[in-house]
């Protein structure tokens, strides 16, 4: 039953490496941003342990975004969502982390004075990332480049899911002796 | 003989006569139980103290609590900030040796061992508590030392930002630097970004929620005090303290305990109650440094003045805390020290302590020891440094003191030396792991004052020489006319300077 409810895999791979790309790559910018700081006062394998808990952050955040996704499957009607995993999910990842990353870097940039505007830009991003996953998969354009992009992302994951597997068994060894 | 030597030899004097007395009777029976507590209010200048002359009358009831306390005229911290002034006061040893000189830093690896909680040992309940989370860090580092470590966010009114890195109870210093300082964290000066785009975002939400909080209210017109992360009351905050202190007397094991309490740090938040309640006042106008802000002197003089209520704020807390303990009776069997990790600065331009300027508002800091049933105040004058307060708590609880740049205090197992230098070091440019290319140190040995600028583009290798005794301000730099002191100054600065990097190749 549940199965039955969800996308193929090959419909969500696509789709997870389109999410992990965005949230591996985000982190591992402001990572490679921030080691020469730590570089003054950490030690090598200090720096390792903190790049260990981010990309098990970097995985959780995939899944849990996979998940939103994958839960929206199983709730809409087979035609909304299952049968156009790929392109809807991809674009709704595409924009929904990328006006969070978006929101983020202006953040970065001006300071904590766009924090007014922080609920407006939520219901705005939320809007739009609704209305382009709405009206992606009536665009021949956008199916074909959603689809390739993805499929080209996959390759990240053969390197990023193994560096988190070794991570996410770092952080449990850290955290249990 | 002028007024002031008159008063540093009877001082002294007396310090002489009293501090013979005052350890036989706290050690007299060798079964008795000792016990330390440190207070470290963060960020509090001497120079602002009206213990020590200053005109504003911001301590009164540290003025009265002297009457039975050793009190350190000439104390100075290991550095201008957080990181480096906390890290000389726990491991007795000074920045170019402890290496916690880059904000956030910690103690050198191979040093760590050498903290005061580790060195005191288990036959004392050890208990750290540190609202500064860069203080907490070290706390972290320490971990294993520590019997209790108090979580920073005890004792608060409300959070304004996630601190989730005491929930990885094994792992602690790992999890802050990857949780609380990179995934999420959204400082605005030091980590920009969030190493995590959604949960940044996600605890953009959490702080705007919570903000209200810390808004101004009848009893704090310029808002709650906050650490960054979260807001508290002194006033509990103390409570708290005291509770705590109470609970560790009631114990059969002696105990040490250390608090790292947040005020006066700035945002300077006192309570209604000090609020206009300082006379307004002209200070000393002095000149813009190369290195210094360009800040003007009505911000200053502000700033100074809120600085002084809060000031004026913690010194109450304090008498407050004293006089509950001691109705208690804690203080007949505890050393209690008040003390500082660095000072504040308002002239020149500049203010705050973020600053490569090692002027004696940013490093003389309060010290003052209360001896389990001294009833008489003694004053000490000869410069000490904070890195001394290990080797004297050492020495008081019958431990062996390791060789190190910190002594024992005069009076308390240690003896005056005015030949003595005393060091102040800020390098938080400078990796930790190399010697110290742009670095600002300053050197006091008995009444005269060396500051040398190294590595600084906009003021390469320079140096400044004060006399403290004729000029307290540092208004008029005798480098330039002082020159035989200057060299023999220069000299023994380098020496100690070469034997501390000898130690870093080691």
């Amino acid at each position: 039953m549940l199965k039955s409810r969800l996308p193929a895999l090959d419909a969500i791979l696509p789709v997870f490496a389109v999410i992990s790309f965005l949230v591996y790559g985000w982190t591992l910018v402001v990572f490679l941003w921030k080691v020469p700081s730590w570089m003054m006062f950490l030690t090598f394998g200090e720096i390792l342990s903190v790049f260990a808990y981010s990309m098990t952050s970097a995985f959780l955040e995939s899944l849990a975004a996979l998940a939103i996704l994958l839960l929206a499957s199983m709730l809409l009607p087979a035609r909304w969502m299952r049968e156009v995993f790929v392109t809807r999910g991809s674009v709704a990842a595409l924009f929904g982390l990328g006006s969070i990353m978006l929101y983020m870097y202006r953040l970065s940039v001006t300071g904590y004075a766009v924090l007014h505007d922080l609920f407006p830009w939520t219901w705005i991003a939320l809007a739009l990332s609704l209305l382009l996953t709405f009206l992606a998969p009536r665009l021949r354009f956008v199916i074909r480049s959603v689809a390739w992009i993805s499929d080209r992302l996959i390759v990240f994951l053969f390197l990023l899911l193994p560096i988190s597997l070794v991570s996410v068994i770092v952080v449990i060894v850290r955290n249990l002796f | 003989m002028n007024r002031r030597d008159f008063l540093k030899l009877s001082g002294l004097t007396a310090a002489s006569l009293a501090l013979t007395t005052l350890r036989p009777r706290a050690l007299q029976s060798p079964t008795r139980k000792l016990n330390f507590v440190i207070l470290l209010a963060d960020t509090m200048t001497a120079a602002n103290l009206s213990l020590y002359g200053y005109p504003r009358r911001t301590t009164p009831h540290l003025e009265r609590l002297a009457g039975r306390a050793i009190v350190y005229h000439s104390h100075y911290s290991g550095g201008n900030y957080t990181t480096p002034g906390t890290a000389s006061l726990l491991t007795g040893s000074l920045p170019w040796t402890h290496r916690a000189i880059n904000l956030g830093g910690l103690v050198r690896r191979q040093l760590a061992d050498r903290n005061i909680f580790h060195l005191l040992g288990s036959n004392y309940h050890r208990v750290g508590f540190a609202q500064n989370l860069w203080a907490d860090l070290f706390l972290r580092q320490f971990r294993a030392d520590l019997d209790t470590h108090i979580p920073s966010p005890t004792f608060i009114h409300g959070q304004e930002k996630p601190l989730v890195s005491q929930f990885f109870k094994n792992d602690e210093l790992g999890a802050y630097y990857a949780l609380d300082d990179f995934l999420l964290s959204t400082h605005h000066v030091v980590n920009p970004t969030a190493g995590s785009a959604s949960m940044g975002y996600l605890g953009l939400f959490y702080g705007l929620s919570n903000r209200d909080i810390g808004t101004a209210d009848a009893e704090h017109p310029y808002g709650l005090p906050s650490n960054g992360y979260y807001f508290f009351k002194n006033s509990v905050l103390y409570d708290g303290i005291c509770d705590t202190i109470l609970d560790l007397h009631r114990r059969e094991n002696p105990f040490f305990a250390y608090f790292h309490l947040m005020a006066p740090h700035s945002t300077y938040r006192p309570t209604r109650q000090f609020v206009d309640t300082l006379v307004e006042m002209e200070f000393p106008t002095k000149q813009f440094h190369p290195l210094g802000g360009r800040t003007n002197r009505r911000t200053l003089l502000e700033q100074r003045k809120v600085y002084d209520e809060y000031v004026a704020n913690v010194d109450a807390e304090m008498g407050r805390l004293f006089d509950s303990l001691d109705a208690a009776g804690v203080l007949e069997d505890t050393y209690f020290i008040i003390t500082s990790d660095h000072g504040e600065f308002f002239e020149r331009g500049e203010y705050g302590h973020d600053t490569p300027l090692l002027y004696n508002p940013v490093i003389h800091i309060p010290l003052l020891v209360f001896a389990p049933g001294q009833s008489q105040r003694v004053d000490v004058h000869t410069p000490t440094s904070s890195a001394d307060v290990l080797p004297t708590l050492l020495s008081l609880a019958g431990k062996d003191v390791p060789n190190g740049e910190g002594r024992p205090l005069p009076g308390l197992g240690g003896s005056e030396d005015g030949a003595r230098p005393i060091f102040s070091v800020e390098a938080k440019q400078v990796s930790s792991f190399i010697p110290l290319s742009r670095t600002s140190i300053s050197m006091v040995k008995g009444t005269k004052k060396l500051i040398h600028y190294r590595g600084y583009e906009k003021y390469p290798d320079a140096f400044e020489l004060y006399d403290l005794q004729t000029d307290d301000e540092e208004k008029r730099d005798l480098y330039a006319e002082d020159t035989v002191t200057a060299e023999r100054m220069k000299e023994e600065l380098f020496d100690h300077l070469a034997d501390a990097e000898k130690t870093l190749k080691k």
